[in-house]
């Protein structure tokens, strides 16, 4: 049967946990874009870190459509306009409120990718980039855009007693941060079977206080025409799967 | 879960129309759609004084809020706004209570995080106990919203400053298109809170009065809403509103603004108009984003002079709501659903004088509305620009 499916073209990966400094991701970071990026926060930083280095051998047409999920989204920004308003009693930086807006980030990768076409941050909890893949497969299939890169990014507030305390966690949770991009194209062809894969999750215990940044891999189809992502984290280890 | 694929007559799934099938709205003009219209009706709507004394110097900014409520501060007050217009849009839709259990849910809004002292949306610390995180907004909004509805359906909560909730509409309709749902629940939401007062004082964008397009603009004037339409496929020719098309793309000539050469926005418009086999010359209005900003409004009416070789009548309805941010798209869509159903395409309050750099002329009183194509303009921090086409049919 001929179907329209989707292709994996690109993927890209980072993670990391996180109990004292976040670690310095700028030399990552400056050797995927061409810009030097000043007064971006850590959600911006992953975002665009992610992106790029999922889009870096790829051609991206110019109505690539741009998919952001999070499910806790730019929280430290938050935070610090939070405690300048009701700890510190004074006004919040005029910038630091521009990044409580989590989808300024979408404008950071559309400028470094030259992108210009539908660009949305979408959110479902622990299962935000679901919803974002969604959104970018019903667009897809409605013929919107030929080509997607669909992002799951989350950050952490440190010190991580305080993520831990702001999102009612435990004291045992290790809470992480992480970048995971996928860039997908329409394709025309045989609808093949959606091959299972499981990742070996013993390196992710605790990454689950991610919430979407649980995925520990995309995995791709021997052929590139369908994808799996695998997650890590009670009650979503099943793979995900679209085709 | 997803619904079986729409069929019509033929018997094989074809792609159905979107109408606007419910609404509900909690605005600066009152509570409830028709209220709300019938203020709208008397001209324009008076911003309240919100004094801040705690942020250092003491300062005041108006903001647009919902009339006959508790207090800003009031513990529940934001739990009631939401579910008095969820509960409107659905009650009016006609829907079943299994279908509203199954209703997808698309949440607008453009908080991440809510003032954790003014909107009082995580004051349910029952909450926690089931895996909700009381500092994320869109989190607290959907379980507000299914819990009120006994739904279990899926959610997407669209976060894109100001174009939030109408890309939550264009999302809902595109998948009502492709047969996978036969209805869904789009809410935008967008409450009175000290966070977003500063934030936009600290960027220096408040005004004291609200003056789309005109000469002596300053700024804007926030204002708090939450508006509810619920979508149903439905054939082409049935009576009602119609989500004729739309489409979002990005700017990136600053985080803060679009290009105010409109650019941008006019490729975005035209695309739209020729993906849906639309002329320009169809388009009987335009409902503008208006936001009265120096810079937003010479953007928009750039766009409407390089789209438009006759620009139809324009409107902005901000000086009646406020700028309601996230939950613009949705407001705006039901004022402009109301005011279309009942023949009136609205007046700007606050317009009075042109400014000749803009060359536009918004609506200085109501007209006479005839059905058919009219074109709603939403923008947004982080170069988001979205256009929607609806189509009333009477």
């Amino acid at each position: 049967m001929t179907a329209r499916v989707m292709r994996c073209a690109a993927v890209s990966h980072y993670f990391h946990r996180l109990e004292g400094e976040f670690p310095s991701i700028d030399g990552r970071l400056m050797a995927v874009t061409r810009e030097r990026y000043r007064r971006i926060d850590r959600f911006v930083q992953l975002t665009l870190m992610g992106a790029a280095e999922c889009a870096r051998k790829h051609l991206l047409a110019r109505d690539c459509g741009l998919y952001l999920s999070s499910g806790v989204g730019p929280i430290t920004s938050n935070v610090l306009v939070q405690d300048a308003i009701h700890r510190d009693s004074r006004m919040p930086m005029p910038f630091g409120f521009v990044n409580t807006l989590g989808s300024s980030a979408c404008y950071h990768v559309a400028k470094e990718l030259d992108l210009a076409g539908e660009a949305v941050m979408v959110a479902r909890g622990r299962a935000s980039f679901s919803a974002a893949l969604t959104c970018a497969q019903a667009d897809l299939e409605s013929g919107i855009v030929s080509q997607v890169l669909v992002g799951a990014v989350e950050e952490c507030v440190l010190p991580a007693d305080r993520h831990r305390a702001l999102l009612r966690m435990g004291n045992e949770v290790t809470v992480a941060e992480g970048t995971h991009w996928i860039l997908l194209e329409r394709y025309e062809g045989e609808n093949i079977a959606i091959q299972e894969s499981r990742l070996d999750n013993a390196d992710f215990d605790g990454y689950e206080s991610c919430d979407a940044a649980r995925i520990t891999s995309f995995v791709a189809g021997h052929d590139k025409t369908h994808f799996g992502i695998a997650m890590n984290g009670p009650g979503s280890s099943a793979l995900v799967t679209l085709g | 879960m997803r619904d079986a694929p729409v069929k019509w007559s033929s018997g094989s799934p074809v792609k159905p129309g979107v109408i606007v099938r419910g609404m509900g709205l909690s605005c600066a003009l009152g509570i409830g759609v028709e209220a709300s219209f019938r203020r709208l009706q008397q001209g324009a709507v008076a911003p309240i004084p919100w004094t801040i004394s705690t942020l250092g110097d003491t300062f005041t900014a108006p903001v647009y809020a919902v009339p006959g409520t508790p207090p800003l501060d009031m513990p529940g007050r934001a739990v009631a706004l939401i579910e008095g217009a969820v509960r409107e849009a659905v009650d009016s839709s006609g829907l079943t209570q299994s279908e509203i259990a199954a209703l997808p849910l698309f949440i607008g809004t453009s908080a991440f995080s809510l003032d954790r002292d003014a909107t009082r949306v995580n004051i349910d610390e029952s909450t926690a106990a089931i895996g909700v995180q009381p500092v994320i907004a869109h989190q607290q909004i959907t379980l507000i919203v299914q819990r009120l509805l006994g739904n279990s359906g899926q959610s997407f909560a669209f976060q894109t400053a100001c174009t939030s909730s109408a890309n939550a509409v264009l999302s809902a309709a595109r998948m009502i298109e492709l047969g996978w749902y036969q209805h869904a629940l789009v809410v935008g939401v967008e409450l009175a809170n000290l966070a977003t007062i500063a934030g936009f004082s600290s960027l220096q964008l408040i005004a004291a009065e609200l003056k789309p397009f005109d000469r002596n603009r300053q700024g804007i004037v926030l204002g708090e809403g939450v508006g509810a339409v619920l979508l149903s496929a439905a054939p082409r020719n049935h009576v009602g509103m119609h989500i004729r098309a739309g489409g979002t793309n990005i700017d990136t000539y600053r985080v803060t603004m679009s290009n105010p050469d409109g650019v941008t926005i006019a490729e975005l418009q035209r695309h739209v108009l020729q993906r849906s086999g639309i002329d320009a010359s169809e388009i009987l209005g335009i409902k503008a984003h208006g936001t009265g900003s120096p810079m937003n409004d010479s953007g928009e009416a750039a766009v409407i002079h390089r789209v438009f070789s006759t620009p139809p009548p324009v409107c902005a309805l901000k000086s009646y709501l406020g700028h309601t941010l996230g939950a613009c798209g949705v407001n705006e869509l039901v004022v402009m659903a109301a005011a279309l159903r009942a023949g009136v395409f609205p007046a700007t309050p606050g317009f009075d004088e042109v400014d000749p750099e803009l060359n536009i002329e918004p609506t200085r009183e109501s007209l006479v509305a005839s059905d058919g194509l009219y074109l709603l303009n939403y923008f947004g921090f982080g170069g988001h620009n979205t256009v929607m086409i609806v189509e009333q049919r009477s």
